[in-house]
């Protein structure tokens, strides 16, 4: 079994390929984490795919965390694993908040490139509520369809009754008795 | 209602139409409640439509609202098969955000519960892909094996599933007494066992006719579907997180990958089957390492993270204060972001935790292994006849706990 890189070594191969699209990075725990815009995300994960150094060639998670109420809000984090070279880097973004509950973030989609990111990105828009340009069916995967909201935003209610303002579509608890009973 | 359901009309039946017809969430060999919207040719499946998410329970906006410890009993519910697969990638998720050395008494404890999981997993696996595929003597031999290995998880954790039983710097206690002996009780019959699986399928034609060439897989539509474990194993890539990326010191153990090439569920049945052996190999090396560690050595150093020992709380006020502080405010692991992942017996199980330096995680993503491996789902069986999706479905191995989370 050849030796693993250790993430600086991969951090240097990284920096290389990526020049200044590469905005941030840390090591730690021996794990590389790599930040880069979110305007480039598809062209970085691409390159780091095809090239003969890195060869991330298996998307093995894709999320996204809500940072709220920090700006930029959502950072969208990609596990990325190198079937032959054993190696891993995390690819993170960061997307700013639209404001309005009608229009979400934006980002390019992956899922023509890595089939895995279709379900991927399907979680996280049903989850998170965030774009993905270009996705081939983008529709919730966990929860129903007509679900209002997206659970995993910081500003969802945890638990007790609020939780149904956001679900509107749910009716309040003696309305649904009269439905009930007619 | 959704728009396939309301499609489902009687017309569709004329010649030369398809028919969309509903398979689960009730139907027994769905493993659970797994919808899939199957689109026929006569008894050819055109489109198959997987819909899940009838079991989600939310854990990952649970974890968010409940400390580091507590955590750990929302995971063991999600492959409640392997419990302790999930326990121990989540520990050594939050361990690698706190760095710090693991005791090799416990990682040795952890390599034999993970090993026996594994075991677990897959014995549940052949059990009820035999039994979907018509084999119900499998079934038989399958659970009543895994009735032995329950007992054991009963014998360390006090429970036969949801054990809680591996905590982050350690496990919850030392192994009991004569559980060597319990282990190796089951170690020496466990190969006599699977011969015994092999002799009812491995050259039995029925299941041959049922396996060979079904639902194949290309070795780029595997990478790209992010699929690992035993589906990627089965066409040809040599790859196994234990080996390629050593934890709980793994790389101690010797141990051989099984490989097969054809993609098929004929492939993956093989790789599984050979890895019954292997995990075996692992648990008897294991056990030898095992003894020639330090008794109740199972938790680490740290101090902080470690809730003191239980006859210790009433000697002195320091550590009745420190039982009280880590049972009610938690450990609080330094900010930062973490992922660990182990090789359960479903493929990657992975666990991303951010934390921002309080004792409630910002946020947790499981990297479910059935989730990923069920995505492509579609791409295997279309084409196939309908009675075919049944043995791509168990060839895939899911468990529906930890695909909706």
């Amino acid at each position: 079994m050849a030796e693993l890189r250790t993430a600086e070594e991969l951090l240097e191969i990284t920096g290389r390929l990526l020049g200044a699209k590469l905005l941030d990075s840390s090591t730690a725990a021996g794990d590389l984490s790599i930040l880069v815009p979110a305007q480039d995300i598809r062209s970085v994960l691409l390159t780091l795919r095809d090239s003969e150094e890195t060869q991330l060639n298996l998307m093995s998670s894709m999320t996204a965390v809500d940072y709220a109420p920090q700006e930029p809000r959502f950072e969208l984090v990609y596990e990325m694993y190198s079937v032959d070279l054993h190696d891993r880097v995390r690819v993170r973004c960061r997307l700013d908040d639209t404001g309005s509950e009608s229009e979400l973030p934006r980002v390019d989609s992956m899922a023509n490139d890595f089939a895995a990111a279709n379900w991927h990105e399907r979680e996280v828009y049903d989850l998170f509520g965030i774009n993905f340009v270009g996705h081939p069916e983008q529709r919730r995967i966990l929860l129903p369809e007509q679900w209002d909201g997206h659970p995993l935003r910081r500003d969802y209610p945890f638990d007790g009754k609020p939780a149904w303002k956001l679900g509107a579509t749910v009716a309040e608890p003696e309305a649904r008795f009269d439905i009930l009973e007619s | 209602m959704s728009m396939d359901l309301q499609n489902m009309t009687i017309e569709q039946n004329e010649p030369g139409k398809l028919m969309t017809i509903n398979m689960g969430p009730q139907h027994p060999s769905t493993h659970g409640v797994l919808r899939l919207v199957l689109e026929l040719d006569g008894e050819r499946v055109m489109k198959c439509t997987p819909h899940i998410g009838y079991l989600h329970t939310g854990i990952e906006k649970l974890s968010e609202h409940h400390n580091y410890t507590q955590n750990i009993t929302h995971y063991c519910r999600m492959d409640y098969l392997a419990p302790m697969n999930n326990e121990l990638a989540y520990c050594l998720a939050v361990e690698k955000l706190i760095g710090g050395e693991i005791p090799a008494r416990a990682s040795y404890i952890r390599v034999i519960m993970h090993e026996i999981s594994r075991c677990m997993s897959h014995l549940l696996w052949i059990a009820t892909h035999a039994l979907d595929i018509g084999a119900s003597t499998a079934f038989m031999y399958g659970t009543a094996e895994r009735e032995k290995l329950l007992d054991i998880y009963e014998f360390v954790g006090g429970q036969r599933m949801m054990t809680s039983y591996i905590r982050i710097g350690g496990c919850k206690s030392d192994v009991p007494e004569g559980f060597d002996e319990m282990v190796r009780g089951w170690a020496e019959g466990f190969g006599k066992e699977i011969d015994r699986l092999h002799g009812l399928l491995t050259k039995n034609p029925i299941w041959l006719e049922r396996t060979k060439g079904i639902g194949p897989m290309s070795r780029e539509r595997t990478i790209s579907y992010g699929l690992m474990g035993a589906l990627l194993r089965a066409v040809g890539v040599r790859q196994d997180l234990r080996k390629d990326r050593p934890y709980c010191r793994y790389e101690e153990f010797d141990f051989d990958i099984p490989v097969e090439q054809e993609g098929d569920v004929y492939a993956r049945y093989l790789v599984r089957m050979e890895e019954f052996y292997q995990s075996r190999r692992i648990v008897l090396q294991a056990l030898d390492k095992l003894k020639e560690t330090e008794p109740e050595t199972h938790m680490w150093e740290l101090r902080e993270f470690t809730p003191p020992k239980r006859a210790d709380i009433y000697k002195d006020i320091e550590r009745n204060i420190h039982h009280f502080k880590y049972w009610t405010e938690g450990i609080k692991p330094p900010a930062g972001e973490a992922y660990a992942s182990i090789e359960s017996g479903k493929g990657e199980l992975g666990f991303y935790v951010v934390s921002d330096g309080s004792a409630k995680p910002v946020r947790v993503k499981v990297r479910g292994a059935s989730f990923v491996n069920l995505a492509a789902l579609p791409e295997m069986c279309e084409g196939e006849l309908i009675a075919d999706v049944v043995a791509v479905i168990g060839a895939i191995d899911i468990v529906l706990g930890e695909v909706d989370r």
